[in-house]
Protein backbone atom coordinates (compact mmCIF):
# COMPACT_ATOMS: atom_id res chain seq x y z
CA UNK A 1 0.00 0.00 0.00
CA UNK A 2 1.65 2.95 -1.20
CA UNK A 3 -0.02 5.11 1.35
CA UNK A 4 1.22 5.14 5.01
CA UNK A 5 0.88 7.26 7.71
CA UNK A 6 3.82 6.64 10.55
CA UNK A 7 4.52 9.95 11.95
CA UNK A 8 2.51 11.64 14.74
CA UNK A 9 2.41 15.48 15.62
CA UNK A 10 2.36 15.95 19.69
CA UNK A 11 0.95 19.51 19.33
CA UNK A 12 0.02 22.49 16.81
CA UNK A 13 3.16 23.94 17.37
CA UNK A 14 4.86 21.09 16.63
CA UNK A 15 2.73 20.75 13.03
CA UNK A 16 3.40 23.57 11.95
CA UNK A 17 7.27 23.40 12.27
CA UNK A 18 7.01 20.10 10.65
CA UNK A 19 8.32 18.30 13.74
CA UNK A 20 6.57 15.27 14.29
CA UNK A 21 7.48 12.24 16.09
CA UNK A 22 7.74 8.37 15.14
CA UNK A 23 4.93 6.71 16.33
CA UNK A 24 5.00 3.88 18.68
CA UNK A 25 5.35 0.15 17.01
CA UNK A 26 5.42 0.89 14.09
CA UNK A 27 5.49 -2.11 12.03
CA UNK A 28 5.74 -3.63 8.28
CA UNK A 29 3.18 -5.64 7.13
CA UNK A 30 2.54 -8.61 4.63
CA UNK A 31 -0.68 -9.97 2.83
CA UNK A 32 -0.13 -13.35 1.95
CA UNK A 33 -2.44 -16.15 -0.13
CA UNK A 34 -1.45 -19.43 0.46
CA UNK A 35 -3.09 -22.55 -1.34
CA UNK A 36 -2.17 -26.51 -2.05
CA UNK A 37 0.76 -25.78 -4.15
CA UNK A 38 1.26 -26.85 -8.07
CA UNK A 39 -1.95 -25.10 -9.08
CA UNK A 40 -1.93 -21.67 -10.62
CA UNK A 41 -3.53 -18.95 -8.84
CA UNK A 42 -3.61 -15.25 -9.41
CA UNK A 43 -4.36 -12.75 -7.11
CA UNK A 44 -5.98 -10.57 -9.38
CA UNK A 45 -7.23 -7.46 -7.39
CA UNK A 46 -5.59 -6.19 -3.38
CA UNK A 47 -6.75 -2.80 -2.44
CA UNK A 48 -6.70 -1.06 0.91
CA UNK A 49 -7.12 1.93 3.08
CA UNK A 50 -6.83 3.02 6.43
CA UNK A 51 -10.28 2.86 8.41
CA UNK A 52 -11.80 6.18 7.65
CA UNK A 53 -9.67 7.50 4.54
CA UNK A 54 -11.93 7.89 1.78
CA UNK A 55 -9.23 6.79 -0.95
CA UNK A 56 -8.50 3.12 -1.19
CA UNK A 57 -5.37 2.56 -2.46
CA UNK A 58 -3.77 -0.28 -4.87
CA UNK A 59 -1.60 -2.45 -3.04
CA UNK A 60 -0.58 -4.25 -6.34
CA UNK A 61 -0.77 -2.44 -9.73
CA UNK A 62 -1.20 -5.89 -11.49
CA UNK A 63 -2.27 -8.96 -10.70
CA UNK A 64 0.23 -11.73 -9.24
CA UNK A 65 0.42 -15.35 -10.46
CA UNK A 66 2.33 -18.16 -9.05
CA UNK A 67 2.27 -21.87 -8.98
CA UNK A 68 3.82 -22.65 -5.88
CA UNK A 69 1.29 -22.31 -3.41
CA UNK A 70 1.92 -18.69 -2.00
CA UNK A 71 1.73 -15.23 -2.98
CA UNK A 72 2.88 -12.40 -0.51
CA UNK A 73 2.92 -8.78 -1.07
CA UNK A 74 3.76 -6.24 1.05
CA UNK A 75 0.95 -4.03 2.46
CA UNK A 76 2.80 -1.35 4.00
CA UNK A 77 4.32 0.00 7.26
CA UNK A 78 2.29 1.22 10.07
CA UNK A 79 1.56 1.76 13.85
CA UNK A 80 0.31 -1.30 15.48
CA UNK A 81 -3.37 -0.44 16.55
CA UNK A 82 -3.78 1.09 13.37
CA UNK A 83 -7.42 -0.14 11.24
CA UNK A 84 -6.90 -1.26 7.69
CA UNK A 85 -9.68 -2.42 5.45
CA UNK A 86 -8.50 -4.33 2.79
CA UNK A 87 -10.26 -5.79 -0.22
CA UNK A 88 -9.26 -8.87 -2.80
CA UNK A 89 -9.88 -10.41 -5.58
CA UNK A 90 -8.11 -14.54 -5.54
CA UNK A 91 -8.76 -15.76 -8.90
CA UNK A 92 -8.11 -19.45 -9.50
CA UNK A 93 -6.79 -20.41 -12.97
CA UNK A 94 -7.31 -24.16 -11.17
CA UNK A 95 -9.49 -25.99 -9.29
CA UNK A 96 -7.94 -24.83 -5.81
CA UNK A 97 -8.89 -27.82 -3.17
CA UNK A 98 -7.76 -24.83 0.10
CA UNK A 99 -7.05 -21.75 -0.09
CA UNK A 100 -6.86 -19.36 2.64
CA UNK A 101 -5.61 -15.26 3.09
CA UNK A 102 -2.94 -14.04 6.05
CA UNK A 103 -1.47 -11.14 7.83
CA UNK A 104 1.91 -11.10 8.81
CA UNK A 105 3.77 -8.66 10.93
CA UNK A 106 7.20 -8.95 9.54
CA UNK A 107 8.98 -7.06 11.97
CA UNK A 108 8.08 -9.18 14.26
CA UNK A 109 7.78 -11.96 12.80
CA UNK A 110 3.92 -13.14 13.89
CA UNK A 111 1.44 -14.18 11.72
CA UNK A 112 -2.40 -14.26 11.48
CA UNK A 113 -4.92 -16.25 9.15
CA UNK A 114 -7.67 -13.79 8.46
CA UNK A 115 -9.81 -15.57 5.85
CA UNK A 116 -11.72 -18.07 6.16
CA UNK A 117 -12.67 -17.73 10.17
CA UNK A 118 -12.23 -21.92 9.65
CA UNK A 119 -10.95 -24.37 7.52
CA UNK A 120 -9.72 -23.59 3.64
CA UNK A 121 -11.92 -22.35 1.25
CA UNK A 122 -12.11 -24.51 -1.88
CA UNK A 123 -11.89 -22.39 -5.31
CA UNK A 124 -13.43 -23.36 -9.10
CA UNK A 125 -11.68 -22.45 -11.85
CA UNK A 126 -12.29 -18.91 -13.56
CA UNK A 127 -14.34 -18.15 -10.41
CA UNK A 128 -13.00 -15.47 -8.26
CA UNK A 129 -12.73 -15.17 -4.46
CA UNK A 130 -13.87 -11.69 -3.75
CA UNK A 131 -14.14 -10.48 -0.40
CA UNK A 132 -13.45 -7.41 2.25
CA UNK A 133 -12.36 -7.08 5.59
CA UNK A 134 -11.21 -4.84 8.74
CA UNK A 135 -7.91 -5.82 10.17
CA UNK A 136 -6.63 -3.87 13.50
CA UNK A 137 -2.66 -4.79 13.10
CA UNK A 138 -1.65 -6.26 15.87
CA UNK B 1 20.03 -49.65 -34.96
CA UNK B 2 16.99 -50.48 -37.18
CA UNK B 3 14.82 -49.72 -34.62
CA UNK B 4 16.38 -46.67 -33.62
CA UNK B 5 16.41 -45.26 -37.38
CA UNK B 6 12.66 -46.14 -37.91
CA UNK B 7 11.94 -44.10 -34.36
CA UNK B 8 13.65 -41.45 -35.20
CA UNK B 9 12.63 -40.95 -38.93
CA UNK B 10 8.42 -40.97 -37.38
CA UNK B 11 9.68 -38.53 -34.48
CA UNK B 12 11.93 -35.88 -36.05
CA UNK B 13 9.58 -34.21 -37.80
CA UNK B 14 7.18 -33.97 -35.90
CA UNK B 15 9.85 -32.91 -32.83
CA UNK B 16 11.49 -30.49 -35.09
CA UNK B 17 8.33 -28.72 -36.42
CA UNK B 18 6.84 -28.16 -32.40
CA UNK B 19 10.30 -26.75 -32.20
CA UNK B 20 10.11 -23.98 -34.47
CA UNK B 21 6.44 -23.44 -34.25
CA UNK B 22 6.58 -21.85 -31.17
CA UNK B 23 7.32 -18.12 -33.17
CA UNK B 24 3.57 -18.26 -33.66
CA UNK B 25 2.58 -16.85 -30.22
CA UNK B 26 5.46 -15.46 -29.44
CA UNK B 27 8.60 -13.03 -30.80
CA UNK B 28 12.18 -14.02 -29.96
CA UNK B 29 12.14 -11.62 -26.93
CA UNK B 30 9.18 -13.61 -25.12
CA UNK B 31 6.54 -10.70 -26.42
CA UNK B 32 3.18 -11.45 -27.32
CA UNK B 33 2.49 -11.49 -31.46
CA UNK B 34 -1.39 -11.63 -31.19
CA UNK B 35 -3.71 -9.28 -31.33
CA UNK B 36 -6.83 -9.57 -29.40
CA UNK B 37 -9.04 -10.06 -32.42
CA UNK B 38 -6.43 -13.09 -32.90
CA UNK B 39 -7.07 -14.52 -29.42
CA UNK B 40 -10.67 -14.15 -29.99
CA UNK B 41 -9.56 -16.72 -33.59
CA UNK B 42 -7.94 -18.70 -31.00
CA UNK B 43 -10.74 -19.45 -28.46
CA UNK B 44 -10.78 -22.96 -29.05
CA UNK B 45 -9.19 -23.99 -25.95
CA UNK B 46 -9.39 -28.38 -25.46
CA UNK B 47 -7.47 -31.14 -26.42
CA UNK B 48 -8.35 -34.34 -27.60
CA UNK B 49 -4.65 -35.60 -28.56
CA UNK B 50 -5.12 -38.05 -25.70
CA UNK B 51 -9.38 -38.92 -25.81
CA UNK B 52 -9.03 -42.04 -27.80
CA UNK B 53 -5.95 -44.26 -28.14
CA UNK B 54 -3.52 -42.44 -31.11
CA UNK B 55 -2.94 -45.98 -32.29
CA UNK B 56 -6.31 -47.14 -33.60
CA UNK B 57 -6.59 -50.58 -34.71
CA UNK B 58 -3.77 -52.70 -33.94
CA UNK B 59 -1.92 -51.34 -31.53
CA UNK B 60 -4.85 -49.82 -29.30
CA UNK B 61 -4.35 -51.86 -26.37
CA UNK B 62 -0.94 -51.03 -25.95
CA UNK B 63 -1.12 -46.93 -26.11
CA UNK B 64 0.10 -45.43 -23.73
CA UNK B 65 -0.46 -41.48 -24.86
CA UNK B 66 -3.25 -40.68 -22.49
CA UNK B 67 -2.38 -37.36 -20.32
CA UNK B 68 -5.78 -37.24 -18.67
CA UNK B 69 -6.27 -38.00 -14.95
CA UNK B 70 -8.48 -41.38 -16.13
CA UNK B 71 -8.96 -42.09 -19.66
CA UNK B 72 -11.13 -45.86 -20.00
CA UNK B 73 -11.60 -46.84 -23.18
CA UNK B 74 -13.78 -49.59 -24.56
CA UNK B 75 -14.12 -50.69 -28.08
CA UNK B 76 -16.38 -53.50 -30.04
CA UNK B 77 -15.66 -55.05 -33.24
CA UNK B 78 -16.83 -58.41 -34.83
CA UNK B 79 -13.88 -59.70 -34.23
CA UNK B 80 -12.49 -58.55 -30.97
CA UNK B 81 -13.46 -55.97 -28.13
CA UNK B 82 -11.09 -54.19 -26.16
CA UNK B 83 -11.26 -52.52 -22.84
CA UNK B 84 -8.63 -50.21 -21.68
CA UNK B 85 -8.09 -47.94 -18.44
CA UNK B 86 -5.24 -45.77 -18.43
CA UNK B 87 -4.76 -43.63 -15.11
CA UNK B 88 -2.43 -40.96 -13.57
CA UNK B 89 -2.30 -41.81 -10.24
CA UNK B 90 0.42 -38.72 -9.28
CA UNK B 91 -2.39 -36.03 -10.61
CA UNK B 92 -4.76 -37.56 -8.09
CA UNK B 93 -2.58 -36.71 -5.64
CA UNK B 94 -1.57 -33.65 -7.21
CA UNK B 95 1.54 -33.51 -4.85
CA UNK B 96 4.41 -33.32 -7.14
CA UNK B 97 5.96 -30.05 -10.15
CA UNK B 98 7.80 -32.70 -11.88
CA UNK B 99 5.99 -33.27 -14.77
CA UNK B 100 7.63 -36.54 -15.95
CA UNK B 101 6.12 -37.37 -12.45
CA UNK B 102 3.15 -36.20 -12.89
CA UNK B 103 2.68 -37.63 -16.18
CA UNK B 104 3.52 -41.25 -15.03
CA UNK B 105 0.52 -43.74 -16.00
CA UNK B 106 -0.82 -47.61 -15.75
CA UNK B 107 -2.31 -48.72 -18.93
CA UNK B 108 -4.52 -51.94 -18.08
CA UNK B 109 -6.43 -53.53 -20.93
CA UNK B 110 -7.70 -56.69 -21.98
CA UNK B 111 -8.15 -57.51 -25.31
CA UNK B 112 -8.99 -61.18 -26.65
CA UNK B 113 -8.20 -62.89 -23.60
CA UNK B 114 -4.76 -61.44 -22.94
CA UNK B 115 -3.67 -58.87 -20.13
CA UNK B 116 -1.84 -55.86 -20.78
CA UNK B 117 -0.11 -53.95 -18.36
CA UNK B 118 1.99 -51.20 -18.49
CA UNK B 119 3.74 -48.42 -17.29
CA UNK B 120 4.65 -44.91 -18.24
CA UNK B 121 5.42 -41.42 -18.61
CA UNK B 122 5.56 -38.32 -20.92
CA UNK B 123 5.85 -34.63 -21.43
CA UNK B 124 3.80 -32.08 -22.48
CA UNK B 125 4.44 -28.17 -23.25
CA UNK B 126 0.70 -27.13 -22.20
CA UNK B 127 0.75 -28.64 -19.11
CA UNK B 128 0.51 -25.68 -16.54
CA UNK B 129 3.99 -27.20 -14.80
CA UNK B 130 5.54 -26.33 -18.22
CA UNK B 131 8.16 -23.66 -18.39
CA UNK B 132 6.57 -22.09 -21.49
CA UNK B 133 3.20 -21.94 -20.07
CA UNK B 134 4.62 -20.19 -16.88
CA UNK B 135 5.53 -17.31 -19.55
CA UNK B 136 2.34 -17.81 -20.79
CA UNK B 137 1.08 -17.04 -17.22
CA UNK B 138 2.97 -14.08 -16.97
CA UNK B 139 2.73 -12.80 -20.59
CA UNK B 140 -1.30 -13.05 -19.79
CA UNK B 141 -1.96 -11.55 -16.49
CA UNK B 142 1.26 -9.46 -15.32
CA UNK B 143 -0.09 -6.37 -17.40
CA UNK B 144 -3.64 -6.26 -17.10
CA UNK B 145 -3.62 -3.06 -14.06
CA UNK B 146 -5.83 -2.58 -11.64
CA UNK B 147 -9.14 -1.80 -10.55
CA UNK B 148 -9.49 2.11 -10.59
CA UNK B 149 -11.32 3.33 -7.71
CA UNK B 150 -12.71 6.87 -7.19
CA UNK B 151 -12.50 9.25 -4.12
CA UNK B 152 -15.13 8.34 -1.66
CA UNK B 153 -16.03 5.04 -2.71
CA UNK B 154 -18.30 2.99 -0.83
CA UNK B 155 -17.30 -0.78 0.14
CA UNK B 156 -20.41 -2.20 -2.24
CA UNK B 157 -18.87 0.08 -5.30
CA UNK B 158 -15.20 -1.00 -4.32
CA UNK B 159 -16.54 -4.61 -4.66
CA UNK B 160 -18.71 -4.21 -8.02
CA UNK B 161 -15.52 -2.69 -9.82
CA UNK B 162 -13.74 -5.93 -8.21
CA UNK B 163 -16.26 -7.80 -10.02
CA UNK B 164 -16.36 -6.44 -13.19
CA UNK B 165 -12.14 -6.26 -13.18
CA UNK B 166 -12.93 -9.92 -12.70
CA UNK B 167 -15.11 -10.46 -15.85
CA UNK B 168 -13.56 -7.88 -18.26
CA UNK B 169 -9.88 -8.67 -17.41
CA UNK B 170 -9.48 -11.78 -15.41
CA UNK B 171 -11.54 -13.75 -17.46
CA UNK B 172 -10.06 -13.15 -20.26
CA UNK B 173 -6.89 -13.62 -19.11
CA UNK B 174 -7.79 -16.71 -18.40
CA UNK B 175 -9.19 -17.79 -21.95
CA UNK B 176 -6.17 -16.16 -23.42
CA UNK B 177 -3.79 -18.26 -21.23
CA UNK B 178 -5.68 -21.39 -21.92
CA UNK B 179 -5.47 -20.46 -25.81
CA UNK B 180 -2.08 -20.12 -26.26
CA UNK B 181 -1.21 -22.96 -24.09
CA UNK B 182 -3.47 -24.77 -26.81
CA UNK B 183 -2.28 -23.89 -29.85
CA UNK B 184 0.59 -25.42 -30.27
CA UNK B 185 0.44 -28.61 -28.02
CA UNK B 186 3.41 -30.87 -28.40
CA UNK B 187 3.23 -34.47 -26.31
CA UNK B 188 5.85 -37.07 -26.10
CA UNK B 189 5.13 -40.05 -24.21
CA UNK B 190 7.03 -43.19 -23.61
CA UNK B 191 5.96 -46.60 -22.19
CA UNK B 192 6.29 -50.57 -21.31
CA UNK B 193 3.83 -53.08 -21.33
CA UNK B 194 3.67 -56.56 -21.26
CA UNK B 195 0.78 -58.91 -22.28
CA UNK B 196 0.19 -62.07 -20.67
CA UNK B 197 -2.01 -65.36 -21.68
CA UNK B 198 -5.24 -66.14 -20.20
CA UNK B 199 -3.83 -69.50 -17.90
CA UNK B 200 -0.44 -67.51 -16.03
CA UNK B 201 0.91 -71.00 -14.70
CA UNK B 202 0.27 -74.36 -15.47
CA UNK B 203 1.12 -77.74 -13.73
CA UNK B 204 -0.03 -81.43 -14.14
CA UNK B 205 0.21 -83.65 -17.09
CA UNK B 206 -2.99 -84.20 -18.52
CA UNK B 207 -3.54 -83.90 -21.97
CA UNK B 208 -0.08 -81.95 -22.32
CA UNK B 209 -1.37 -79.39 -20.06
CA UNK B 210 1.60 -77.91 -18.71
CA UNK B 211 3.24 -77.90 -21.78
CA UNK B 212 0.54 -75.93 -23.68
CA UNK B 213 0.77 -73.83 -21.31
CA UNK B 214 4.32 -73.42 -20.48
CA UNK B 215 4.19 -69.31 -20.57
CA UNK B 216 2.44 -67.01 -18.85
CA UNK B 217 3.81 -64.32 -20.77
CA UNK B 218 2.74 -63.52 -24.46
CA UNK B 219 4.83 -60.50 -25.27
CA UNK B 220 6.52 -57.22 -23.53
CA UNK B 221 7.41 -53.78 -25.41
CA UNK B 222 8.59 -50.54 -25.40
CA UNK B 223 6.85 -47.90 -27.39
CA UNK B 224 7.17 -44.23 -27.89
CA UNK B 225 4.89 -41.59 -28.84
CA UNK B 226 4.94 -37.78 -30.60
CA UNK B 227 2.00 -35.84 -31.08
CA UNK B 228 1.92 -32.45 -32.37
CA UNK B 229 -1.65 -30.58 -32.13
CA UNK B 230 -2.77 -27.41 -33.34
CA UNK B 231 -4.88 -24.63 -32.00
CA UNK B 232 -7.08 -26.86 -29.18
CA UNK B 233 -6.56 -30.16 -31.50
CA UNK B 234 -8.27 -28.64 -34.68
CA UNK B 235 -5.12 -30.81 -35.85
CA UNK B 236 -3.68 -33.35 -34.42
CA UNK B 237 -0.63 -35.45 -35.96
CA UNK B 238 1.18 -38.24 -34.24
CA UNK B 239 4.09 -40.64 -35.04
CA UNK B 240 4.25 -43.76 -32.31
CA UNK B 241 6.95 -46.96 -32.35
CA UNK B 242 6.52 -49.89 -30.80
CA UNK B 243 9.40 -52.69 -30.48
CA UNK B 244 7.35 -55.80 -29.59
CA UNK B 245 8.82 -59.07 -28.36
CA UNK B 246 5.86 -61.67 -28.75
CA UNK B 247 5.04 -65.08 -28.69
CA UNK B 248 2.82 -67.13 -31.14
CA UNK B 249 1.21 -69.24 -27.99
CA UNK B 250 1.90 -70.18 -24.66
CA UNK B 251 3.20 -73.64 -25.53
CA UNK B 252 6.44 -75.11 -24.54
CA UNK B 253 9.10 -74.48 -26.92
CA UNK B 254 7.63 -70.82 -28.19
CA UNK B 255 10.28 -67.79 -28.57
CA UNK B 256 9.55 -63.89 -28.23
CA UNK B 257 9.76 -62.56 -31.79
CA UNK B 258 11.01 -59.29 -32.23
CA UNK B 259 8.56 -56.80 -34.04
CA UNK B 260 8.78 -53.48 -35.34
CA UNK B 261 5.50 -51.31 -34.75
CA UNK B 262 5.17 -47.97 -36.40
CA UNK B 263 2.18 -45.92 -36.86
CA UNK B 264 1.18 -42.38 -37.94
CA UNK B 265 -2.71 -41.08 -36.83
CA UNK B 266 -3.62 -37.55 -38.20
CA UNK B 267 -7.15 -36.38 -37.36
CA UNK B 268 -9.20 -33.00 -38.42
CA UNK B 269 -12.18 -31.02 -36.64
CA UNK B 270 -14.53 -30.96 -39.13
CA UNK B 271 -16.99 -28.73 -36.93
CA UNK B 272 -17.98 -27.81 -33.48
CA UNK B 273 -20.92 -28.62 -32.23
CA UNK B 274 -21.93 -25.32 -30.26
CA UNK B 275 -21.30 -21.79 -31.18
CA UNK B 276 -18.87 -19.83 -29.23
CA UNK B 277 -20.98 -17.84 -26.99
CA UNK B 278 -22.78 -20.97 -25.78
CA UNK B 279 -19.62 -22.76 -25.54
CA UNK B 280 -18.57 -20.38 -23.08
CA UNK B 281 -21.38 -21.31 -21.01
CA UNK B 282 -20.85 -24.32 -20.37
CA UNK B 283 -19.24 -26.07 -17.47
CA UNK B 284 -16.81 -28.38 -19.51
CA UNK B 285 -15.58 -25.87 -21.35
CA UNK B 286 -14.58 -23.53 -18.41
CA UNK B 287 -13.32 -26.44 -16.70
CA UNK B 288 -10.95 -28.19 -19.20
CA UNK B 289 -12.13 -26.58 -22.18
CA UNK B 290 -14.08 -29.32 -23.49
CA UNK B 291 -14.83 -28.75 -27.42
CA UNK B 292 -18.33 -30.81 -28.39
CA UNK B 293 -17.05 -31.67 -32.10
CA UNK B 294 -17.58 -34.23 -34.84
CA UNK B 295 -13.92 -34.73 -35.95
CA UNK B 296 -12.17 -37.28 -39.00
CA UNK B 297 -9.17 -38.94 -39.04
CA UNK B 298 -7.06 -41.91 -39.94
CA UNK B 299 -4.23 -44.03 -38.89
CA UNK B 300 -1.92 -46.24 -40.25
CA UNK B 301 0.02 -49.14 -38.07
CA UNK B 302 2.41 -51.76 -39.00
CA UNK B 303 3.90 -54.67 -38.05
CA UNK B 304 6.76 -55.94 -39.30
CA UNK B 305 9.11 -59.20 -37.80
CA UNK B 306 12.60 -58.10 -37.36
CA UNK B 307 13.83 -61.23 -38.10
CA UNK B 308 14.38 -63.24 -41.13
CA UNK B 309 12.91 -66.34 -42.78
CA UNK B 310 14.86 -68.43 -40.00
CA UNK B 311 11.70 -67.44 -37.66
CA UNK B 312 8.79 -68.21 -39.63
CA UNK B 313 7.90 -71.11 -37.32
CA UNK B 314 7.63 -68.52 -34.77
CA UNK B 315 5.28 -66.32 -36.63
CA UNK B 316 1.45 -66.05 -35.21
CA UNK B 317 -0.96 -67.53 -37.69
CA UNK B 318 1.94 -66.91 -40.24
CA UNK B 319 1.49 -63.52 -40.89
CA UNK B 320 4.94 -61.96 -41.85
CA UNK B 321 3.22 -58.57 -42.47
CA UNK B 322 0.49 -56.48 -40.78
CA UNK B 323 -0.87 -53.21 -42.13
CA UNK B 324 -3.74 -51.91 -40.92
CA UNK B 325 -5.05 -48.63 -42.25
CA UNK B 326 -8.15 -46.71 -39.84
CA UNK B 327 -10.59 -44.09 -41.25
CA UNK B 328 -12.54 -42.97 -38.23
CA UNK B 329 -15.16 -40.49 -36.78
CA UNK B 330 -14.61 -38.81 -33.65
CA UNK B 331 -17.75 -38.10 -31.89
CA UNK B 332 -17.22 -35.70 -29.02
CA UNK B 333 -20.34 -34.52 -27.25
CA UNK B 334 -19.19 -33.93 -23.49
CA UNK B 335 -15.93 -35.43 -21.46
CA UNK B 336 -18.41 -38.30 -20.64
CA UNK B 337 -20.05 -39.54 -24.03
CA UNK B 338 -17.38 -39.57 -26.78
CA UNK B 339 -17.48 -42.11 -29.48
CA UNK B 340 -15.45 -43.33 -32.26
CA UNK B 341 -16.62 -45.01 -34.79
CA UNK B 342 -13.80 -46.47 -37.22
CA UNK B 343 -13.38 -48.97 -40.07
CA UNK B 344 -10.60 -51.03 -40.14
CA UNK B 345 -8.97 -52.17 -43.20
CA UNK B 346 -6.35 -54.40 -42.47
CA UNK B 347 -3.59 -56.25 -45.00
CA UNK B 348 -2.14 -59.43 -43.83
CA UNK B 349 0.72 -61.26 -45.73
CA UNK B 350 1.19 -64.74 -44.99
CA UNK B 351 4.68 -67.26 -44.95
CA UNK B 352 4.71 -68.36 -48.77
CA UNK B 353 0.87 -67.72 -49.27
CA UNK B 354 0.32 -64.75 -50.31
CA UNK B 355 -1.82 -62.08 -48.45
CA UNK B 356 -5.59 -61.50 -47.47
CA UNK B 357 -7.32 -58.30 -46.87
CA UNK B 358 -10.46 -57.72 -44.45
CA UNK B 359 -12.34 -55.14 -43.15
CA UNK B 360 -14.76 -54.54 -40.51
CA UNK B 361 -16.52 -51.93 -38.33
CA UNK B 362 -15.21 -50.75 -35.22
CA UNK B 363 -17.37 -48.50 -32.33
CA UNK B 364 -15.41 -46.87 -29.17
CA UNK B 365 -16.88 -45.32 -26.04
CA UNK B 366 -14.39 -43.10 -24.58
CA UNK B 367 -14.81 -41.87 -21.01
CA UNK B 368 -12.21 -39.40 -19.39
CA UNK B 369 -11.36 -37.09 -16.14
CA UNK B 370 -9.30 -34.68 -17.41
CA UNK B 371 -7.78 -31.99 -15.69
CA UNK B 372 -5.81 -29.66 -18.07
CA UNK B 373 -4.39 -27.87 -15.72
CA UNK B 374 -2.03 -30.47 -14.72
Amino acid sequence: MSLSKIFEFQNKKAAKALTPTLSDGICTYTFSCLWSPGKNLSLGVLVGRRVGDTQWQPIITNPKTDIDGEITVQVGSFPKGTKLELAFDIFPMEDIAACAVFITNITENVHKKLMPADGNKQLEKGKGWRDHFILVLF
Amino acid sequence: MRSILILTVTMLPLLLFAQFSRDLRTDRSGKLNMSVSEFDMFHNVSDRASTFPQQATIFSELDISSYDLLSANLSFSDKDQVQKVVIAPFRIMGATKNQWISNSKLNLSLKDKVTTIGVGTGWDNSSALSKESEMFRQLCFNKLGTVSIPQGATVDDVMQRIADFEKEKLISALIRYDSLRMLNVFKFSTGYNFQLFPVLFAQGGVSNFDSLNHFGLKSHNISGAATYSYNSSQIIVTASYNQIFERKSAEKGQILVPYYGPSINASIRLFKLLSYVKLRNTASFVKSRFIPSLNLGTSWEGKYPATGNNYKLYYKDNITRTDAFTPYVDILITPEAQFRLGFPIIRNEYAGSGDATSMGANIQYNFKISNLGN
